[in-house]
């Protein structure tokens, strides 16, 4: 409706404002050519009628778009102004005027046509929903906007706000900080001036805010909202690495380590001596002062008592030097600082460098005969500068000797150690030729070491355990022929290497130590472990017996071995034959229908079968009838086996099979729901005992329970299965399908995956759980502004056209 | 952190067996036939051409895409298929924004099981294992071949005690495999870190001991004695006595919901939680005294063996059996189940091992022999121990093979074992005393130090404490089938639309799980057999009907009064049945 009225109202509307118009020129033109003339006229008429009829104007609050379609222009404003349309019909586009014209004019007016009455204005509620409608419309396209972005940001994992800018403060570097520096405070004027001279500050004002000379100070304001934004951002940049620094100073300052600190204070005295050298090759004056300061410096340690062990520390070292080592040669190391502090400086110039000498100044020669330091003893030649120096280079050349001395030390506590863990190894090495070359040494030999190395090591620890561990031992390793005296042999000569090797490198690594003696074994001992192992050795043919058992068993398959599983095709193939069946039947004696139940039987699949019984053998149960005299298997263990054995022979007749059966039978039984029997005994027959209900008031009275749904263990003879085993977890499941699902099926995937540390890699796991929205406190967060929007070209039109 | 389990790094070549090992008694040591060797398992790591390989912590590259991972590999992260994208309609997930975010959410989870597939480049220790030559086997190495081949650290860990006066000992290691307690039959406790052999506790409760076992870490261990079960501290400090749990012949522990399990001579399982000292549940399980338990670390449910040849499966929510399995045709002697809680190994009177698949079909996969095992225990890495008497019997790959691939001899009889958790380890709790023998490639490599960390410090420990009681699982939520969780309810949701009153709009919902339920089935061949069987069953009992009627229609003669209250039957439709059943 809304479609086929619209070009009618603008009609009217137009027609409307025609109306009012008395010059009727415009109008009737009819070969529409447009002149200047016309064109003006037109626009004359245009003002004229809407001078006279401006409430209707702004009743209608409505345009004539180009496009021929109604345009809001000025929808939360109110009423137009006459300028306003003024300047839209003021534009000297003629195309525009010549399509305005067309709209305008009746058809009536076309050439050879009669023309008709004017049709009747619209009623106003008609209009007026006409209006609702466009303003509708045009409301609807301004919000619609805003879709996509709506869109997105309700998809989006993560929002941020604020939203983030786009002049961010950026993190720069010290450096960089550095280059851009321009000094603006009074007091950093000075600062400037002092450390780079004169006419500094102005050079860099001029490079960084391109001042010109002449030009004044006001000139240098910002005059722009940008440019003082800019300036802003930049001063917020400034205060922030201020911050940082300021923050990492305080840092610094609060650390208490005293190694760092010293290691500081060495590093600074180093970069201050390398800055002094270079110094000496560039710019010898300021050197000069340098050394001065160096030597103010030196003094003022020397002075003090820094180095004398007096402090609280050094007092507190010297209690402990008498057990400490360590706190023992800190102290000496102090000492010898404070030596070579206050040492003479005139000794030390002896060494110095032959091409410092070299080196004059004239003004400080003169002063060298006042020193004192230099009166005493002979100075080569009385350069200060050189002494002085020598004398710093003296110290430092101590300081590195100390460390080298310290590192060597290292090496040679290093080399010890290594020299340790090497006798650990051959210990070790020793124990494992030890088992090698027999296992009779198994014993005492270990205990000896043992003892040998606590006291190598001086290990203060000892086990408390009062546990017996003892090297486990197998001794299947020595063939069976050897007779008693070559064993004999064979024992001794091994145990007099095996004391070689032990003395040699026990007297290589500690030659004051006492040579260990290794106690002769007695024969009574080697005998006990003859028969041991000749155990052993039984024990080893018996094992490759049984594996030779066992590969037969691999190649025979199941036929011997899966006796008792019969596999479910033979189970189906043999089913009219099996015996069981049979029995069975005559068990329970049910007929048919138990015969088709009872398809697969447990007991085809769990029968023992006497025929073929397993026959332990006495190997497999570890003691053949050789082992048994040697084993000396005690009493109780004895017990046990006999008590085991009992158990199974007195369970072995027992119809285990059939009492489950039953019981499964049972358990089915009870599962199932019962009938409801609601007839009333003796009301309208025979009451009394064991009569039978009749067939109708069976059928009338007797409630039939739904079939139970089918059992889980159905189809498994040799298994129950508990059909209530889990409603108590009910109660902790889902009992409703959430609002977007449809399917369970759905719902249960989504939720399929847990979420934790523990089952997903950390990455993956803060994905999942990541907030939705993230704000920042005290942060004001702006509505979203439309510049956001992409501009479509119309949007862009029609902001020209405004 | 140090290295856990990587015993084999030296490759030694291999030696001629029997060379003049008669002309010289010292060369006839040389016994070593099978190389012993890491097994070095080759990862594949990914990697993009043209590109540098990245260094951890490294930033990723603006436009950078791994390539895609195989998919057998994933595999094993995934948690089942999710929502397809290119599926879901908008009848499925209603509106669109909310159909964009769940299927972004759906992606989230897909890339984050991707990525865990490559953080196992992070995983760098390597597991151990025996190699064996052609021609060989790994049967014939001992403990003393195998400790010659390894490093100096591992060496160490194969030990004996001699403990022969307080005989025989049980054995457990604590959870994160750094600690153990034997507990000797006539009353000899002893706690101590065994890989430095430093002795925690030791002292005698002159009561017999029938089982030891830590609780949630290496502070407190229970000790099942004569009459009451005990708590003691690590210094061997009694805590608390609970007299609830009395004459207990096996303790079982399940560290993530601080239960401790115990199996009374009178046939009564206790669940009793330590971190509130309350008894959960106390159930009678009417088979006989209960020495034979188990826990199943997948789903916390116990396992009892029983002298009838059951094993019955508990939980502390259902008063009965949740499930019971008839295993063997005798007493069930030791029940172990493995870490996936895939596999269950039974071992019986009649000398019978055998291994149970508990998925959905509990149906046994193998059985072996070699006499009444005393003592089962399966390792992380799934390698099976199986002690009957002295003799121990290792296996690996249990499903498939029925052969052991290394053995050991203990001095005394076995009565418990264990595999050490992060170790290459089995203890063995004997007649004689203790025994710690190495088993290549038994423990798990790489540990998880945020579950369980066998270097922790005592800091740690505490927070790792404090972690697991917050995460504590409630006892109510142990089930058989520990997946339910994940679903909804459909019993009650179709309940309560079906309660809803007609003229009410019902909401179209789709009931069918994301699971399907698997129920065993029979065999097809079977399944044939047997509808041909219910088929003849039915044609027969339709045929004695037929007949019975038939004869008592031919009762009644024509002139009997009688006559006129039998039914007229249709003779056109019958006359072809009785043909058929003649036939």
């Amino acid at each position: 409706m809304t479609l086929e009225l619209l070009p009618r109202s603008q009609k009217q509307k137009v027609k409307l404002d025609s109306d009012y118009d008395d010059s009727d020129d415009g109008f009737d033109d009819e070969s529409f050519t447009v002149d200047e003339k016309s064109h003006d006229t037109l626009i004359q008429s245009l003002k004229s009628s809407l001078k006279t009829n401006r409430k209707r104007v702004q009743e209608a609050e409505g345009i004539v778009d180009p496009k021929g379609n109604l345009l809001n222009l000025r929808l939360s404003k109110g009423p137009v102004s006459d300028a306003e349309i003024l300047n839209f019909f003021d534009d000297k586009d003629k195309e525009f005027h010549k399509k305005l014209k067309r709209a305008v004019k009746p058809k009536i007016l076309k050439k050879g046509e009669k023309s008709l009455s004017l049709t009747t204005s619209l009623k106003k509620p008609v209009i007026k929903r006409i209006q609702r409608e466009i303003l509708y419309n045009n409301a609807k396209k301004d919000v619609s906007k805003w879709n996509s972005i709506v869109y997105h940001n309700r998809l989006a994992d993560q929002l941020i706000f604020p939203l983030p800018e786009k002049n961010a403060i950026r993190k720069d570097g010290k450096k960089e900080l550095e280059d851009n520096f321009v000094p603006i405070t009074p007091l950093e004027e000075k600062l400037a001036t002092l450390i780079h001279g004169e006419g500094y500050v102005e050079k860099r004002k001029a490079e960084i805010f391109g001042i010109k000379e002449g030009v004044t100070e006001e000139d240098i304001y910002v005059r722009t909202v940008e440019e003082a934004l800019e300036r802003h951002h930049e001063l917020a940049r400034l205060r922030a690495v201020q911050s940082y620094e300021m923050a990492k100073a305080k840092r610094n300052g609060k650390i208490k380590s005293k190694k760092y600190h010293r290691l500081q204070r060495k590093q600074k005295i180093r970069s201050q001596l390398k800055e002094f050298e270079e110094l000496q090759k560039t710019n010898p004056e300021a050197a000069m002062l340098k050394l001065e300061e160096l030597d103010r410096a030196r003094i003022q340690e020397r002075m003090n008592l820094k180095h004398r062990n007096t402090s609280k520390w050094a007092k507190t070292q010297i209690v402990r030097a008498k057990y400490n080592r360590e706190s023992r040669a800190e102290l000496s190391e102090q000492l010898k600082i404070s030596r070579d502090l206050t040492r003479k400086v005139a000794e030390s110039s002896e060494e110095s460098d032959p091409d410092d000498v070299d080196l004059e100044l004239p003004g400080l020669v003169k002063s060298s005969l006042d020193n004192p330091w230099c009166l005493t003893g002979s100075i080569k030649d009385n350069d200060k500068v050189n002494m002085y120096y020598t004398g710093y280079k003296k110290f430092w050349d101590d300081v590195n000797a100390r460390k080298e001395r310290e590192r060597k030390r290292k090496e040679r506590e290093e080399a010890r150690q290594e020299e340790q863990r090497k006798l650990e190894e051959m210990e070790q090495q020793f124990v494992l030729s030890q088992e090698k070359v027999s296992d009779e040494e198994e014993k005492p030999l270990p205990d000896i070491l043992k003892k040998i190395t606590k006291k190598v090591k001086k290990s203060k620890k000892k086990t408390k355990s009062k546990l017996q561990t003892k090297a486990f031992i197998s001794s299947e390793d020595v063939p069976q022929e050897l007779s008693l005296e070559d064993l004999d042999d064979l024992l001794t000569s091994a145990n007099q290497r095996l004391e070689e090797k032990v003395k040699k490198g026990i007297k290589r690594l500690k030659g004051e130590k006492k040579e260990s003696k290794l106690p002769q074994k007695s024969k009574k001992d080697r005998n006990r472990k003859n028969s041991r192992y000749q155990d052993g050795d039984i024990d080893e043919i018996r094992d490759f017996n049984i594996d030779d058992s066992e590969i037969n068993i691999e190649k025979d398959g199941n036929v011997i071995e899966d006796d008792d599983i019969i596999p479910s095709q033979s189970i189906s193939a043999s089913l009219k034959n099996t015996p069981m069946r049979e029995t069975i039947e005559n068990k329970t004696g049910t007929g048919e229908k138990k015969e088709v139940e009872k398809v697969i039987d447990p007991s085809h699949f769990l029968e023992i079968r006497k025929s073929k019984k397993y026959d332990m053998k006495e190997s497999d149960l570890g003691f053949g009838e050789e082992n048994l005299e040697e084993m000396e298997v005690e009493e109780d263990e004895e017990k046990e086996v006999e008590h085991l054995k009992m158990i199974a022979e007195a369970f072995e007749d027992e119809d285990l099979i059939g009492e489950f059966e039953r019981k499964k039978a049972e358990e089915i039984a009870g599962s199932k729901p019962q009938d409801i029997n609601l007839s009333l005994p003796g009301w309208g027959e025979w009451g009394g005992q064991d009569i039978k209900l009749s067939r109708h008031k069976r059928r009338r009275f007797i409630k039939k329970a739904p079939l139970p749904p089918p059992r889980r263990d159905g189809a498994l003879p040799h298994v129950i299965l508990n059909e209530n085993g889990d409603s108590g977890l009910r109660h902790h499941q889902v009992k409703e399908l959430p609002f977007p699902f449809t399917r369970v099926s759905d719902f249960e995937k989504t939720v399929r995956a847990p979420v934790g540390r523990t089952w997903l890699p950390e990455q993956a796991m803060k994905s999942l759980i990541a907030p939705k929205v993230i704000t920042r406190l005290g942060k004001v967060i702006q509505p979203i502004d439309e510049d956001i929007l992409v501009k479509s070209n119309r949007q862009k039109t029609l902001q020209l056209l405004k | 952190m140090g290295k856990v389990t990587r015993y084999f790094h030296v490759e030694k070549p291999d030696k001629i067996i029997g060379e003049d090992s008669s002309s010289n008694p010292l060369n006839s040591q040389q016994q070593p036939v099978v190389t012993i060797v890491a097994k070095t398992r080759s990862k594949k790591r990914w990697v993009v051409r043209n590109q540098p390989e990245r260094s951890y912590g490294q930033k990723q590259q603006p436009g950078f895409v791994p390539p895609p991972l195989p998919r057998d590999e994933v595999l094993k992260y995934s948690r089942g298929p999710g929502l397809n994208p290119n599926r879901i309609s908008e009848e499925q997930i209603r509106t669109g924004i909310r159909r964009a975010k769940i299927l972004k959410r759906d992606s989230k989870v897909v890339s984050g099981i991707d990525q865990a597939r490559r953080a196992e480049i992070l995983l760098l220790e390597q597991h151990g294992g025996i190699e064996v030559g052609q021609g060989e086997s790994s049967l014939t190495l001992n403990q003393c071949d195998i400790v010659k081949q390894v490093d100096m650290a591992s060496a160490t860990k194969s030990f004996h005690l001699t403990l022969d006066k307080f005989a025989p000992y049980k054995v457990d290691y604590s959870l994160n495999g750094r600690h153990l307690v034997l507990g000797g039959r006539k009353g000899h406790l002893a706690a101590f870190d065994w890989v430095t052999k430093k002795l925690l506790c030791e002292f005698n409760v002159m009561e017999s001991v029938h089982d030891v076992k830590w609780l949630h870490n290496e502070t407190m261990f229970a000790v099942a004695q004569k009459q009451w079960t005990y708590v003691y501290d690590n210094q061997g400090l009694e805590i608390h006595c609970l007299k609830r749990m009395d004459r207990v012949m096996k303790l079982e522990f399940l560290p993530y919901h601080f239960l401790l399990v115990g199996g009374h001579e009178s046939g009564f399982i206790s669940w009793v939680d330590v971190s509130i000292g309350k008894i959960v549940a106390q159930f009678g399980a009417k088979n006989g005294p209960l020495g034979v338990l188990t826990s199943n670390p997948s789903n916390a449910i116990i396992h009892c063996g029983h002298s009838n040849g059951t094993v019955t499966l508990w939980s502390p929510n259902v008063k009965s059996s949740v499930a019971s399995i008839l295993c063997h045709g005798s007493a069930v002697s030791a029940v172990a189940v493995d870490n996936s809680g895939r596999l269950m190994a039974t071992g019986a009177m009649d000398g019978r091992l055998r291994i149970w698949d508990l998925r959905n079909s509990f149906t046994p996969l193998t059985s072996v022999s070699y006499g009444t095992p005393t003592a089962i225990s399966f390792s992380q890495k799934g390698l099976l121990a199986y002690s009957c008497a002295n003799a121990t019997r290792i296996y690996s790959e249990i499903g498939q093979t029925k052969k052991p691939f290394l053995r050991h001899m203990s001095h005394g009889n076995v009565i418990s074992s264990q595999f050490c958790p992060f170790e290459d380890v089995l203890g063995l709790g004997t007649f004689r005393g203790f025994d710690s023998c190495l088993v290549p490639g038994a423990g798990e490599a790489n540990f998880d130090a945020l579950e369980r960390n066998p270097f922790q410090t005592k800091k740690q420990r505490k927070e790792s404490e404090v972690k697991a009681l917050l995460e504590k699982i409630q006892p109510e939520l142990i089930t058989l089938d520990n997946k339910l969780l994940g679903e909804v309810d459909t019993n009650t949701l179709k309940k309560d639309t079906d309660s809803k009153p007609t003229h009410l709009k019902k909401a179209e919902i789709e009931l069918s799980h994301r699971r399907k339920r698997k129920s065993a089935k029979i065999p097809k061949a079977k399944q044939s057999i047997q509808s041909e069987l219910k088929l003849r069953t039915i044609r027969e009992t339709h045929q004695r009907l037929k007949k019975s009627e038939e004869s008592k229609g031919q009762n009644l003669t024509s002139d009997d009064p009688l006559n006129r209250f039998v039914r007229k039957k249709k003779s056109v439709v019958s006359t072809p049945v009785a043909e058929d059943t003649d036939e």
